[in-house]
This record gives C-alpha cells, sequence and structure tokens, in this order.
C-alpha cells in the first residue's frame, strides 16, 4: 500500500478493452481489484491509471522504496554525512 | 500635459484561479508545464473572468496559454469539453450541444475536481520489483571487488610491457564491432542507449582487427573497461584472441550472436556469455539483463 494525494474525481481506462470510465476516489481506497464496468476484467488500480496520477503513484512508490534503502544503510553506518 | 503616475493595478478582475505563493501570483490553469506566474497585465487581458461570470456548461474545462502571451493583445483561452473530450473553438457550441448542464459557478465545479485526498492505493508485486530494478539501473552501484588491473604480459612489444599505460575506468563499456551497416544499426539502436541507460560510459572500437595495430587498440581497450561487447558473427582469429584476452583480465563479456545468422564456433561452448538475439528491439532488454547481474544497488544489495 501507498497513500497517495489523488483527485477526488478520478478516470481510469480499463487496461483490457481501453475502456475509459469515473470513479469518486472513496470507492477505490484501499481496494486492491478493480472490476471494468464494461468487459468485466479484474486489473490493479495502479494499471487503470492513466498520465498524471499514475506518475504520482509510481513516484510515491519510488520515493518510499528509496527512503527504505536509505534507512537500511543509515542503520548500517553507510551513509556518509 | 498629463502627470505620470505609478499603475497600482487596483482594477485587476478577481480570478478563482489566481494564487499567489512567495510574492508571485499564478494561474492555476495555465497550460504550461512550467509558466504559470502571471502580471496584472495577463490578467486584464484575460478572458476566463468574463466566461465565469455568466452561467456555464458544467463539462467545459478552461486553461489559459500563458507562453506565447508576450503583454500584446488578448491572452490566448483553451476551451475543451470534459463530456465530449473535444476541443471548443467557440462557446457556441455549448449552446447547440445536447448535453449541455448549465451551472451557476463553474469555478466551483472545476475548484472541485482539483482538489486532492490522500488515499492507499493497493500495489501488485511486479510493481514494486519493477521499480526496484529502476533504481538499481539508476544508481548501478557496483561490487565490492572490482576487477583489478593485473599487469599482462604484451603480446605485441618485446619488452614485455603495456606501453600504452592504460587506465582501468569503473563503467566503461568498450564494443568492438568494425564498421558495418549491420554493426552501426546495433550500436546506435541497442547498445548505445543501454549503457546510456545504465549510466557506463560507451566506447566503440570500429575499425576491423586486421594487423596488431588494431588488436593493440583493442587490448589497451579492454584493459580499461569493465564490460567489454564483440560480435560473434563477426569472429575471426584475431577476436578470439580478444575474447580470451577479456577473459583473462576478467572482465565481464557479452557475445553478441543473432539468431538469424548461420552458426558460429564457440557459440555453444561460451554461451553463459553469448547474448542471442532475434530482433535488434528484443537485444536491449537482453543486455540490460546481461549488465545487471554484475551491478546492483546497493552494496549490501
Amino acid at each position: 500500500m501507498v497513500k497517495v494525494p489523488l483527485p477526488l474525481k478520478l478516470n481510469l481506462v480499463c487496461p483490457d478493452c481501453q475502456a475509459g470510465f469515473s470513479v469518486q476516489l472513496k470507492q477505490i481506497h484501499a481496494r486492491f481489484t478493480l472490476v471494468c464496468p464494461y468487459c468485466g476484467a479484474k486489473f490493479n488500480t495502479y494499471d487503470a491509471l492513466t498520465g498524471l496520477e499514475r506518475r504520482r503513484v509510481y513516484h510515491a512508490l519510488r520515493d518510499r522504496l528509496e527512503q527504505m534503502i536509505y534507512e537500511q544503510k543509515l542503520e548500517q553506518g553507510d551513509v556518509a554525512f | 500635459m498629463v502627470e505620470k503616475r505609478d499603475e497600482h493595478f487596483l482594477s485587476t478582475p478577481p480570478c478563482p484561479f489566481r494564487r499567489v505563493s512567495f510574492g508571485t501570483a499564478h494561474c492555476t490553469i495555465s497550460t504550461d508545464n512550467h509558466v504559470s506566474e502571471v502580471d496584472p497585465l495577463a490578467c486584464h487581458n484575460c478572458e476566463v473572468p468574463s466566461i465565469l461570470a455568466r452561467p456555464r456548461c458544467r463539462y467545459l474545462s478552461l486553461g489559459t496559454e500563458l507562453k506565447p502571451y508576450r503583454g500584446e493583445g488578448k491572452l490566448v483561452t483553451s476551451m475543451a469539453c470534459r463530456a465530449l473530450n473535444i476541443k471548443l473553438y467557440s462557446l457556441r457550441t455549448c449552446a447547440e450541444c445536447p448535453l449541455c448542464n448549465q451551472v451557476s459557478s463553474l469555478a466551483e465545479i472545476i475548484r472541485y475536481d482539483q482538489q486532492m485526498v490522500e488515499i492507499q492505493v493497493p500495489i501488485r508485486e511486479t510493481l514494486v520489483q519493477e521499480i526496484a530494478r529502476d533504481i538499481k539501473l539508476e544508481y548501478g552501484v557496483r561490487e565490492d571487488e572490482d576487477p583489478p588491473l593485473l599487469p599482462i604480459r604484451c603480446w605485441r612489444f618485446p619488452e614485455g610491457r603495456c606501453r600504452k599505460l592504460p587506465i582501468y575506468t569503473p563503467g566503461k563499456v568498450t564494443s568492438i564491432l568494425c564498421n558495418n551497416d549491420r554493426n552501426n544499426e546495433l550500436y546506435r539502436q541497442a547498445i548505445l542507449p543501454t549503457v546510456r541507460e545504465m549510466n557506463m560510459q560507451a566506447y566503440r572500437i570500429d575499425e576491423e582487427q586486421v594487423s596488431d595495430e588494431e588488436m593493440c587498440r583493442s587490448c589497451e581497450n579492454i584493459q580499461e573497461s569493465d564490460f567489454v561487447l564483440m560480435s560473434l558473427d563477426d569472429w575471426s582469429a584475431a577476436t578470439v584472441f580478444l575474447f580470451g584476452l577479456a577473459f583473462g583480465l576478467g572482465r565481464h563479456l557479452a557475445l553478441l550472436k543473432s539468431m538469424s545468422l548461420q552458426e558460429v564456433p564457440l557459440a555453444n561452448e561460451m554461451q553463459h556469455n553469448v547474448v542471442s538475439y532475434e530482433q535488434i528491439g528484443d537485444l536491449k532488454q537482453l543486455l540490460i539483463d546481461q549488465f545487471t547481474q554484475y551491478t546492483k544497488p546497493g552494496r549490501d544489495g
């Protein structure tokens, strides 16, 4: 799970049939799998995000991973100040 | 005679999309990613406040094209329909559209769309692996045990030591690919982008290995490099000699082999160093896989 600020109304695109639809943000909070209202395909929320929102999630996750690597190196005394 | 006075711009029209930050005013609906700062003159010449002053369709999307504005004429306002996903050139289109749904305050609708809320987004494991791989590629921190620069007995000159005094350069990738159309395409489309993506330095020797002068130059660069790339499809006695030299010096070797060309000797014996590819498009990923086994993101792995 990664905590990301996103717009209240979110436009998603089904990765299977490429149909676009919008959802309110609270509907996808902490939901692992979404179902396409047009073709019924199941997919992860990240895969249905587009453009700016997708980049936001990617960078939030990447920042968290890099922070974890940094903390681990800090614990091992491997970071020079 | 008219007395000159400083303009105070108190008559600047109010706008719901203007924000002030650290002594500068910014337009929040600027269409340009990098330019959002506005001066009162730009706001005076902007049509957005007059558009918002009357009831408009809730699907009307507005933007301001600040970058081309040079203080003369009207600021260009971009308009598009969020229901039809089309660009609008006139507000008359809304009047003719059957989906038109007028609201008294369009600014409130647009601002609601821009509101952000933090939510938890569950992430699949493969995405974490992909990002970890991206970080690994970007930092490209190497193993502790870099290959030491061992003095080798010179095969060319009788004194037995290298006259060129090569200096080992971490991250240098020497590609020994003679100059022909296939190799040029390989180097330009696959090898060079991969090496740059991995933050390493690319160096190419494009001469055919026909005499001791070319071989000496290749030998010097192999000694300086971390990785050596050669093509098995262009094999000759000289290139086989250079394979051995790279192995003996402990350099990481990648031997490129096209699947569409005929079988060549040594392909089976040295298979863990052979990168077989069908199309040039696939080669980039294969090279990343070949190189990343020797690099890792941190010393702790």
